[in-house]
């Protein structure tokens, strides 16, 4: 009874404490608001007109608005709605992290996506209102209904196979006996470590018209890769590896004990197969035919250098916004790529989230090798054989092209590539700095988020994680375009900026660094940080000294994976990149459209090797073999 | 107590700032008077011989050319041998023409740019129709005749040309029995089903100069019907004006249509690709370059396009990068094309048919681009 008399006035200033923090901390943040709005929304003096009387001439100028002001009102209320949360205006650090992860989110991610509906709905440059007629001068135009029905037959038909095959893959180098698996498994992830577009280049040099193949090796002459046949075969190579990751995860994962149960209630194995394991990978399958969805609408350099000529949404973005330089066409066309990409993203959560997937892992046995009989396993390696090897003679001949005078012509050894190379070092070293400043920056605002929505509760948790996740079902192109409308206008010009790609790239791999962190947070025992707050360390403390450290290989993860996707992107890059800032990726899609075939190897091969060493790096900290580095 | 007096004036202090900071967004027209004294323009007559010399002066700075549709690396030189005479430092930014325009218009208020250097004079058209664009009548423009190589009043200027030709593999000719095809009408012959590769003209500029050549020698419904009938042997419709050539140079295809600088591109880098220019007329496309309005580097813009026509420079832009030299006398690298080596399209001016691009590129899609299977 004593002792809460005595704590009673403690407390009252420890409350007083607080509010005035409180009041000191949003005094701040409305200065802080204050400067951002003026640089968001800008009074500029421009000319009106002129009028010459004698010889002396009259300008007059009037005051014009320029900047975005719903921008603006978004940031206010995103800095705002979390301070009617009591447990966090009680909580000053907790606050600040989630105010700045809101206007992260609202500028980074609504805003942009935002524009391109709103620019993808005006009738011209600079109109105002409300307007259908983008979609009327779409409908019109024929080359867009076969393009979108193209994207349609290209995304659909490498989703469904990619997935297919991937779990074929996946389920014989996790769950069989098949020799070779360590190396099988490296071999088939190899396509990850470079764009889809440098495998077309490959599969052309290969199987074109003076191919290491069709003309060297068989002599045929008559064949053409050029064509939708081209496109799904690249987009097949580039994709298998990843559907055949996130499956093996969950392949791996499986507890043993389920499928005993059944089969020793009486289940023939393919009944088990149909009614247990099925099932259990269903939530993974659909990740796959999503995440492979979307790289396949997403691509354009792929369909430009194999597509012979057909159309599909991503090009005709392209044209409309590189070539043409039509902003309004440019949105419209990205937002037909966005609905099926949403769409499709919705569909995956709403069938994943109709049933629980969650199996017993406390002691169970996962992981365990199933005996099949030899007329399915042999042909399910012998799969896995050819696309190791498939890869192997992939990846060599970039490297004997980029050695060779005149790739289908002139074998002779050279180094003359490297010259044009060396001359496009500037573009590489720009690649470095935008890739490092995403990886660093996309860990931190994992981290900063994983620590959110596991460790802290507060209201709008689930949107926060939704809104960082959705990122991942956004094609490139769509991004690429929805900054440069969002954020090329006045008052700030940040497209030719490397901080609008590090920026970019950042928010787009989000969902990766998240994973990561929430991961690797998942490990760690809250008491730790519970015995830290106990001792008096404030939670900003607590965080920087205990929760960090702890989650610094997480962090480094996230980096190096967000430092390679950043590396060899080209759709969003396209977009993004101008004059000073061009990048590596960008270039090499130059130089393959227009240059020899030989030069062109010689980038590509630049890039992997650089890939390579980064890989390398990222499994030296996380002490993860090569193959497991991608599965994220 | 004294804790909080300091809380309270930070808080006030805070508040201030914003208030200072936070613009009013009120739209209201403002009248001011700025008294412009009317500049006498002196226009400077030089001389002009076979030789263009122009004498350097030092002035020395910075100065941005946009648009470099040509490798910049090989420009170098021409940057350098241009510092030394001028001291003027050249950035060269790698960017498309499309990207070159929007950023002129974007920045039109703030310009990063002195020059738009190069690109077909069709954007230099709509510049200046824009008033992007800064007049000067420089050493360039008085050595130009009358005529579709320069604009009347100086916004711009051509500074080479570009003919387009025909790109042949040797090897796949002979796998299909062909010969290089020497005309228009040689396209059509059936033994080049599915040989001819030619960039869409809804993509391309390239593109576009060949379909209004055809256009200016057949009449519009004649250049539609031709093309009708030449798109039965076309394997592929690319987007990039240069990729035809790439693709005829890697032995892909037997016949690829683009610039023929581009495919002397390819033939620099050992592949085997023969060029021929069709015998009842070459389109051609007039390089120009002009000052953007408003550059913070004027002087060293005017030394720059002062420059470009100085025999010095079209020798080694003809060298390197085979554009067709402007100024007479210059003398041609060995292996390359003048203007007398080719028959042009008789009556041809690129600058007129800029202004029908929308409504041929509509035609184009309809008559021929949508009926493509695929």
């Amino acid at each position: 009874m004593t002792g809460d008399l005595l704590a009673l006035p403690r407390r009252w200033s420890a409350i007083r404490r607080q509010r005035v923090a409180l009041v000191v901390l949003i005094a701040f943040e409305l200065g802080l608001l204050a400067l951002a709005g003026t640089q968001l929304v800008q009074v500029r003096v421009v000319e009106d007109r002129r009028e010459l009387v004698g010889n002396v001439e009259t300008i007059y100028f009037r005051n014009e608005i320029v900047g975005d002001p719903p921008l603006l009102i978004l940031i206010v209320l995103g800095t705002l709605l979390p301070l009617a949360s009591r447990q966090l205006r009680r909580e000053p650090v907790l606050l600040v992290a989630t105010q700045a992860a809101i206007v992260g989110l609202i500028t980074f991610v609504f805003w942009p996506l935002a524009q391109v509906f709103v620019e993808g709905f005006r009738a011209g440059q600079g109109a105002e209102g409300f307007s259908l007629i983008q979609f009327e001068k779409l409908l019109e135009t024929p080359m867009v209904a076969r393009a979108a029905r193209g994207t349609l037959v290209i995304g659909v038909t490498s989703a469904v196979l990619s997935t297919v095959i991937g779990t074929l893959v996946a389920y014989t180098l996790t769950l069989t006996d098949v020799p070779w698996k360590r190396w099988l498994r490296v071999l088939t992830t190899l396509p990850l470590v470079s764009p889809p577009f440098a495998v077309s280049f490959a599969v052309i040099l290969l199987f074109g018209r003076r191919g290491l193949i069709t003309y060297d090796l068989l002599g045929i002459t008559q064949y053409n890769i050029y064509g939708p046949h081209g496109i799904v075969f690249v987009q097949l190579i580039s994709d298998i590896p990843l559907a055949a990751l996130i499956l093996a995860a969950v392949f791996a994962s499986i507890s043993r004990d389920l499928e005993e149960a059944a089969e020793d209630l009486g289940g023939h194995p393919f009944y088990v197969l149909r009614t247990v394991t099925f099932p259990l990978v269903t939530p993974a399958i659909l990740t796959a035919v999503l995440l492979t969805f979307i790289n396949a609408i997403a691509d354009f350099g792929n369909p430009m250098l194999i597509g012979g000529g057909y159309q599909v949404l991503a090009t005709q973005a392209f044209i409309q916004m590189i070539e043409l330089f039509d902003l309004q066409s440019g949105a419209a066309l990205a937002m037909l790529l966005l609905v099926p990409a949403l769409a499709a993203f919705i569909l995956q959560h709403w069938i994943a989230n109709r049933r629980s997937y969650i199996t017993v892992t406390g002691g169970a046995r996962t992981g365990h090798i199933r005996k099949l009989p030899g007329w399915i396993k042999w042909p399910l390696f012998g799969l896995c054989v050819f696309l190791a090897a498939f890869n192997i003679l992939l990846y060599g001949s970039i490297f004997v092209g980029a050695a060779v005078k005149a790739w289908g012509f002139d074998y002779t050894p050279t180094l003359r590539n490297t010259y044009g190379l060396l001359n496009s070092l500037p573009m590489l070293r720009n690649s470095l700095i935008v890739s490092v400043g995403s990886g660093l920056l996309g860990g931190l605002i994992g981290i900063l988020l994983a620590w959110l929505v596991t460790r802290q509760r507060f209201p709008g948790r689930g949107t926060l994680d939704f809104s960082a996740t959705l990122m991942y079902a956004i094609p490139g192109t769509v991004i690429g375009i929805g900054y440069i409308i969002a954020f090329n206008a006045a008052p700030y010009f940040w497209t030719g900026t490397f901080a609008i790609i590090i920026v970019a790239y950042a928010f787009r791999r989000l969902p990766v660094g998240l994973r990561t962190a929430v991961a690797a947070q998942k490990q760690i025992d809250p008491s730790l940080e519970e015995a830290s707050l106990d001792l008096g360390a404030s939670r900003l403390r607590t965080f920087t000294q205990i929760t960090f450290p702890l989650l610094s290989r997480a962090f480094f993860a996230g980096v190096i994976y967000i430092f390679i996707r950043s590396m060899t992107d080209l759709s969003a890059a396209v977009f993004l990149n101008a004059g000073r800032t061009q990048l590596f990726t960008v270039r090499m899609f130059r130089v393959m459209i227009t240059s020899t075939p030989s030069e062109a190897a010689a980038f590509a091969a630049l890039l992997i090797v650089i890939i390579l060493i980064a890989l390398s790096v990222l499994s030296k900290v996380t002490g993860k073999s090569f193959v497991d580095l991608f599965r994220v | 107590m004294k804790a909080l007096r300091m809380i309270a004036s930070l808080t006030i202090a805070g508040l201030l700032l914003a208030a200072c900071a936070t613009p009013t967004p009120v739209v209201q027209v403002v009248t001011q008077e700025v008294v412009v004294t009317q500049q006498v323009v002196v226009t400077q007559q030089v001389e002009v011989e076979k030789v263009v010399e122009v004498t350097p002066t030092p002035i020395g700075g910075e100065l941005v050319l946009y648009a470099c549709l040509f490798d910049p690396d090989k420009l170098e030189v021409l940057f350098q041998t241009f510092k030394a005479q001028y001291g003027i430092n050249v950035t060269c930014l790698d960017m498309s023409s499309g990207e070159a325009l929007e950023r002129i218009r974007a920045e039109k208020d703030n310009p990063q740019g002195d020059v738009l250097f190069g690109t077909t004079n069709l954007s230099h058209v709509n510049l200046a129709a824009d008033g992007l664009t800064e007049p000067y009548q420089g050493v360039g423009w008085n050595l130009m005749p009358e005529g579709a190589i320069k604009d009347p009043e100086g916004y711009w200027t051509g500074f080479y040309y570009g003919v387009i030709g025909f790109a042949c593999s040797p090897e796949r000719l002979a796998e299909i029995g062909a010969e290089c095809p020497d005309s228009w009408q040689d396209l059509l012959d059936p033994v080049f089903v599915g040989e001819v590769v030619i960039a869409s003209p809804a993509a391309s500029g390239t593109s576009y100069t060949t379909l209004t050549g055809l256009a200016q020698l057949y009449g519009e419904d004649g250049a539609f019907e031709f093309w009708q009938q030449m798109d039965a042997n076309v394997a592929q419709y690319t987007e990039s004006g240069s990729a035809p050539g790439r693709l005829a140079a890697a032995g892909e295809f037997a016949v690829g249509i683009a610039f023929a600088h581009d495919i002397q591109v390819q033939q620099d880098s050992g592949l085997p690709v023969e060029l021929r220019f069709p015998t009842e007329g070459t389109p051609f496309e007039i390089g120009g370059i002009s000052i953007i309005k408003g550059a913070k580097n004027l002087t060293a813009a005017q030394a720059w396009v002062d420059y470009v026509f100085s025999t010095a420079f079209q020798r080694y832009h003809n060298d390197v990068a085979h554009r067709i030299p402007v100024v007479p006398g210059v003398a041609l690298s060995e292996g390359n094309y003048g203007l007398g080596d080719v028959k042009l399209v008789e009556g041809y001016d690129p600058t007129e048919w800029a202004a029908k691009r929308d409504e041929l590129v509509q035609r184009w899609q309809e008559e021929i681009g949508s009926k493509r299977g695929g």
